[in-house]
């Protein structure tokens, strides 16, 4: 008994592989000689093995009931059910009418996961928030703000480019602050309405639009200076609920084009991008916008590219040809989002209400003229005046 | 070269997998490289703040783990969803004095573990039998000799089957059992040798 006392431990670590070569060599010498401890490495791997074959696999936990007991375990715990954020965005109403055609046409794509919409219902009021300070005790989520940082910056130095912009306004001190941990807000009034006239005017400068909760919906919209008003830097957007950054650009290399490309981060956590390609002629009539918006909800975990919409606006030729006008081959960016609008696996299964989140005037309004369309592309549809910001 | 996005899995929906999806337009690519790149640091320093979408992807990203280490340690679907969900509210409660001491995972494990034995001393040491159509694995001894091992195995006192379950049906290590259990290594050898023994002889009594 002294002996299988003493020799247990040794047991036990010579079948987790625990001893040494020597050891185990030594060992494995004394098992041949001893029955007792022979007996007992039986006796063990017996044992495991009767416990490893009896384990049971547990039934499927089903969706529904893996979901209801997480809604009673956030109920019960007091985790306060926010609300989920809603984007209610006055959309202009030629934006909306060129996504419903284009839906109706079929093949705008559409590549969403369900259950991951954001709400909106554009006749509703959102409604009014009060003071801007977060509660005590709550901070910012340093690792999510640093990577909302690291996108906008990535963002504004892609689209930029040049050193005015990427100099003075988003560095990592910029204080960005688009979570504002407060319970059961939604979306501030003055995100709703943040693209409004004369924004975006000036191609080549960043704009950042933040929730100004004592502005209300006809308050002045806070934005940052752009490079020539320095210190856009010292810009702070402390306070903030949601964090637009809207980034203009015209694209030298390609005269006619210009690029707004805009960031959202909502209080949800969920970010969101948009980018709006306009191509004009040489008289600065628009002749193709394209329209490309992600979003990420991170409950999801999911990255849904939410709608791309291309809308080509051809001149008749004196002889009834049509010519696709050269500024959009010439795009590269503009090609390659055509592509994948063609080629979306989900664009079938696009229904209205999920065209939720529109561009809107956020993305739309420069160089945007009155022109009408003389021809709709199969899969397009001419918008009409797309200045909601400009009206 | 083709670019791809990884488009992960759906909570919501059990046996998909995260997969890599091509991307026509690269630009999207270029331009947000990490935007479906939220790892556990991410979304656990916002549950630790209450953040409700950071709560529901720390209960995703356990919940089957711990549905399982209820079941097994309960042996009935009813009484390890009532465990699962009594552990995840309070986790839920004590996220925000989480340290980050241990592992988010060992943390959630060692709290449903209390909870299952809460549980199971609340049924006065009597846990349930396991239910009939429970699947076991390929290979599993014959009926009778099954049912002596079960039988054995709820004899055993809950401590040591809790243990016992930790290391020989969750396959956890023996560290991760010391700090799902707060205590030390030889302490966690000793205790599974224990439980062993207890296992073994009331095996015996059992045939």
């Amino acid at each position: 008994m002294n002996h299988r006392w003493r020799m247990r431990t040794r047991l036990q670590r010579y079948r987790d592989g625990d001893l040494r070569r020597r050891e185990q060599t030594a060992f494995e010498r004394h098992l041949e000689e001893c029955p007792v401890c022979t007996s007992a490495l039986h006796r063990l791997e017996e044992t495991e093995r009767f416990l490893f074959e009896i384990r049971p696999e547990p039934p499927m936990l089903s969706p529904e009931a893996s979901r209801a007991i997480l809604d009673r375990a956030l109920a019960i715990a007091s985790v306060s059910a926010q609300q989920p954020t809603r984007v209610c965005l006055r959309t202009s109403s030629a934006v909306a009418a060129a996504l419903l055609v284009a839906y109706a046409s079929g093949p705008v794509l559409h590549s969403r996961v369900p259950g991951d919409r954001v709400s909106v219902n554009p006749s509703e009021e959102p409604p009014r928030v009060g003071a801007a300070e977060p509660l005590p005790g709550r901070r910012i989520p340093e690792a999510l703000l640093a990577e909302v940082n690291a996108q906008v910056l990535q963002t504004v130095l892609r689209l930029t480019g040049h050193p005015d912009n990427t100099g003075n306004t988003l560095t990592t001190e910029t204080a960005f602050r688009p979570y504002h941990h407060r319970r059961n807000l939604q979306l501030p009034p003055g995100i709703v309405v943040a693209a409004r006239p004369p924004y975006p005017s000036v191609p080549g400068r960043v704009y950042f639009m933040k929730a100004s909760p004592e502005a209300g919906e006809d308050g002045p919209l806070q934005s940052s200076p752009g490079p020539e008003d320095q210190p856009a830097g010292q810009q702070s957007l402390r306070g903030a609920r949601a964090l637009k950054v809207i980034v203009t650009k015209a694209e030298e290399a390609t005269p006619g084009l210009v690029q707004t490309l805009t960031f959202q981060a909502d209080e949800d956590g969920s970010r969101s991008w948009k980018k709006c390609s306009i191509v004009t002629d040489a008289n600065g009539k628009e002749t193709s916008r394209q329209y490309t918006e992600w979003m990420v909800k991170p409950g999801a975990q999911t990255a849904s590219l939410i709608v791309e919409v291309t809308t080509d606006r051809v001149k008749a030729t004196p002889d009834g040809a049509e010519a696709m006008p050269d500024s959009v081959e010439a795009t590269p960016d503009s090609t390659e989002a055509t592509d994948s609008a063609e080629t979306s696996p989900d664009s079938d299964e696009a229904t209205m209400e999920d065209v939720e989140t529109t561009p809107d005037r956020d993305a739309a309004p420069i160089g945007s003229g009155e022109t009408t369309p003389e021809r709709v592309d199969t899969k397009t549809e001419s918008p009409e005046t797309p200045g909601g910001a400009n009206s | 070269m083709r670019r791809c996005i990884e488009i992960a899995a759906d909570p919501s929906k059990p046996g998909t997998h995260a997969r890599w999806q091509p991307v026509e337009n690269p630009l999207s690519v270029r331009l947000f490289p990490q935007m479906n790149m939220l790892d556990e640091r991410s979304w656990l320093s916002a549950a630790r703040l209450g953040e409700r979408w950071a709560l529901e992807q720390f209960y995703h990203s356990y919940q089957a783990q711990i549905y399982s280490l209820c079941y097994r340690m309960l042996g009935r679907a009813e009484d390890a969803e009532d465990a699962m969900q009594s552990a995840f509210v309070r986790a839920f409660q004590a996220l925000p004095n989480f340290r980050a001491d241990s592992s988010a995972k060992t943390w959630i494990y060692r709290i449903a573990v209390n909870e299952a034995l809460s549980l199971l001393r609340k049924r006065k040491n009597v846990p349930a039998p396991l239910e009939e159509n429970v699947r076991l694995a390929d290979g599993a001894p014959a009926v009778a000799e099954r049912l002596a091992i079960g039988q054995a195995l709820r004899r055993v006192k809950v401590d040591q089957r809790a243990i016992l379950i930790l290391r020989y049906w969750e396959e956890l290590s023996y560290e991760e059992i010391a700090d799902i259990l707060g205590i030390s290594l030889a302490a966690v050898k000793m205790r599974l040798n224990r439980a062993r023994e207890d296992f073994r002889k009331r095996y015996g009594d059992e045939r």
